[in-house]
């Protein structure tokens, strides 16, 4: 890595740390922050060479050969001396998270950050494997950001990893920010699995947008930390753009998952489809805020979204809360929420089948993270992953 | 006649909710045998195919279920079905998350066990499918998810095709399907009639009948039989209804039920 910040680079993260220091933290009563709470958290206060951790390639990730086909895979500093212009348009950040205190924090602090370019037309081999690790107690500030060039396809995962042992007290906070745009006609496949340690609480931002006539996927599977808030904006940009996303949340002992989703819709004939998938036991509490905003220009828009929570203990507790703001009569849309425990007419249905009590249950609650898991791009990455949710199975 | 039964009856109460539903069934299945069960709504004829399954609210409090002589008395559901007895569900539930090909491969193995090496099953699955109409596309659904009416009871049919059944108890399977789609499940069902096995098919109309020819019909009223007799019997129902039986219903009467 090359230390040597260009000044442009210095100067926009002077100005955003001083935004930072001005943003007043959200309080309960906001919107979005409704469920989740900031008690006792700073953010932005750990100097960016304190604050460490670090994405490097994931298992058997050979960024090498990624290069070779033409794939820009490079640190920010890298990046700001050989991409000055394009990582400058890159960085700016949406309108729909430029207040977000988050996502501000972690473009102002990244202490570790990726600028992927795929040029227009490049059909990548291959997936692009992230590991990002975040070392314990430490404020971790993350940045990935993510062009797609038209035309052009690729598949991402970043599994971000935390340590296991945390010392009592040794909170860690992790702000992670995507910024991903994905070109004219172009495919992208994204995936994100989160295993933080457990004292970690971690604010997760992505911004996606999809140009006219893209497809982009993503899938988000989280299973650690001790509070993980995932904020989703979702934006189609051109006719016939199509944004599909897939959240599946593991939750047990007193973790408190957030996901929160917007899909905004502000040109003719796109489409999003989110789904959300939530299992929680222990004390655990899930919530799903999900958005969808389809502007008058939206006509002839196709949206989707649907949460549903699996309660495995008394103690769980999950909400759905699904807002729907539609200036136009021309669109489809559909949309529904549920919560409930694992039900009697389930298991009785598929005990009828010779499925065994115990195994129709696993098979019903390794359900709610299936959705998810089984279409994660390696095979390593699914079986990581569905470790995890088995990891949970005597708390439920 | 009790000695070659397949699956016995006998006397069987059964109350939900603190409320006897079943008064009293009896009926003898012998192998190869169909038989048909009609009645009126909410007379108790699923009632009859969840008990008969073991499902845990319905208490048997008298009488007892024979298969192939043994008693299934104090067996969980899915030991009745490695039994091989089978239940096509009148209202199959949904699971969101378990995939139909999941689900299936998960029962044939705990059903059948090695009986059909592992890289067969996909073919056999596809393979039935394909003769009920049941496109490729269904398996990496979520289980019964926003399946309609019809593709509910496809699927059940499938399910029976796949595991094999001793005795199947197949509950308004005709219910909600097309006119095609009764005559393909209709036929897959037939194509299951053999010497060792047995069907219990309980429905509201003669038109299943026509394609799968019951050796015996029985009238469900109250939690009771109150009258058997050959197929005749349903065409004779079909026209007449249920009240020239003369027997007081304190079910739900006449009254559709939804
Ligand atoms: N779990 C339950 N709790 C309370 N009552 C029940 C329960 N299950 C069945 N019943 C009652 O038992 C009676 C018989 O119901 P059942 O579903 O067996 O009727 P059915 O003959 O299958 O009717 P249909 O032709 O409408 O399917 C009804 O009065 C019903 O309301
Ligand atoms: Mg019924």
């Amino acid at each position: 890595m090359n230390s040597a910040r260009p000044a442009w680079l210095e100067s926009e993260q002077g100005r955003l740390k001083g935004v930072l220091s001005s943003l007043a933290l959200p309080g309960r009563k906001e919107e979005g922050y409704r469920y989740t709470s900031l008690k006792d958290l700073q953010v932005g206060v750990a100097q960016a060479p304190a604050a460490s951790g670090s994405i490097g390639p994931g298992e058997g990730a050979a960024w090498e050969a990624l290069r070779a086909q033409g794939v820009y895979l490079a640190d920010l500093l890298t990046a700001a001396r050989e991409r000055t212009d394009s990582l400058r348009e890159a960085l700016k950040l949406p309108r729909q998270l430029e207040k977000d205190p988050f996502a501000i924090a972690a473009l102002a602090n990244a202490t570790a950050a990726l600028f992927v370019q795929i040029p227009a037309g490049l059909k990548v081999d291959g997936v692009v494997s992230l590991k990002s690790l975040h070392p314990t107690g430490a404020e971790f500030p993350r940045l990935v950001i993510l062009d797609v060039g038209a035309g052009a396809e690729v598949e991402l995962i970043e599994e971000q990893m935390g340590e296991e042992q945390v010392a009592a007290g040794a909170d860690g906070l992790a702000c992670g920010l995507w910024l991903v745009r994905v070109g004219e006609n172009a495919k992208a496949r994204l995936s994100s699995v989160q295993y933080w340690g457990q004292n970690t609480r971690s604010f997760e931002r992505r911004y996606l947008s999809a140009a006219k006539g893209a497809e982009l996927r993503l899938l988000d599977a989280a299973f650690g930390g001790s509070q993980w808030q995932c904020r989703l904006e979702t934006e189609c940009l051109g006719e016939g753009a199509r944004i599909e996303v897939k959240v599946a949340v593991r939750g047990s002992g007193a973790q408190r998952f957030d996901t929160w989703v917007s899909a905004l819709h502000g040109v003719p004939r796109t489409s999003s489809s989110v789904e959300h998938w939530a299992a929680v036991g222990g004390r655990a509490k899930s919530t799903f805020n999900g958005n969808l905003v389809i502007t008058p220009e939206g006509v002839q828009t196709d949206a989707f979204q649907k949460s549903r929570s699996l309660l495995l203990s008394r103690e769980a507790e999950a909400n759905a809360v699904p807002k729907l703001e539609i200036a136009t009569d021309d669109v489809k849309c559909a949309h529904g929420a549920s919560v409930s425990p694992v039900g009697d007419d389930q298991l009785f249905y598929l005990e009828s089948r010779g499925i065994p009590r115990a195994e129709a249950e696993r098979m019903i609650i390794d359900g709610f993270t299936e959705p998810v898991v089984s279409l994660l791009p390696t095979e390593g990455a699914r079986e990581r992953a569905m470790k995890a949710a088995a990891s949970k199975r005597g708390d439920a | 006649m009790a000695t070659d039964a397949l699956f016995e009856i006998q006397d069987l109460h059964v109350s939900v909710e603190g409320k006897e539903v079943l008064k009293g069934v009896t009926l003898n299945i012998r192998p190869g045998e169909v038989h048909a069960i009609m009645g009126r709504n909410g007379s108790g004829k699923t009632t009859l195919s969840y008990a008969l399954m073991g499902h845990p609210r319905y208490q048997i409090t008298k009488g007892r279920v024979l298969l192939g002589g043994q008693d299934l008395a104090g067996l969980a559901p899915d030991e009745r079905a490695r039994r091989r007895l089978f239940l096509a569900f009148q209202y199959p539930v949904a699971v969101p998350g378990v995939t139909v090909a999941n689900f299936l491969r998960s029962s044939i193995r705990a059903v059948r066990g090695d009986e059909i090496p592992a890289r067969e099953v996909r073919k056999l699955i596809v393979a039935e499918a394909q003769a009920l109409g049941i496109p490729d596309s269904f398996m990496s659904r979520s289980l019964n998810d926003g399946f309609s009416g019809g593709e509910r009871k496809r699927l059940e049919t499938l399910q029976m095709r796949l595991l094999r059944p001793r005795v199947a108890v197949l509950d308004e399977t005709d219910s909600g399907l097309d006119i095609d789609a009764l005559r393909v499940v209709s036929e897959r069902i037939e194509s299951l009639r053999s010497p060792e096995r047995g069907v219990l098919l309980i429905t509201h109309y003669q038109r299943m009948l026509d394609y799968v020819k019951p050796d015996q019909v029985h009238v469900f009223l109250d939690g009771r039989i109150v009258k058997s007799g050959g197929a005749d019997l349903a065409l004779e129902l079909e026209k007449k209804g249920y009240d020239w039986l003369g027997v007081q219903d304190a079910g739900m009467g006449s009254g559709a039920r939804t």
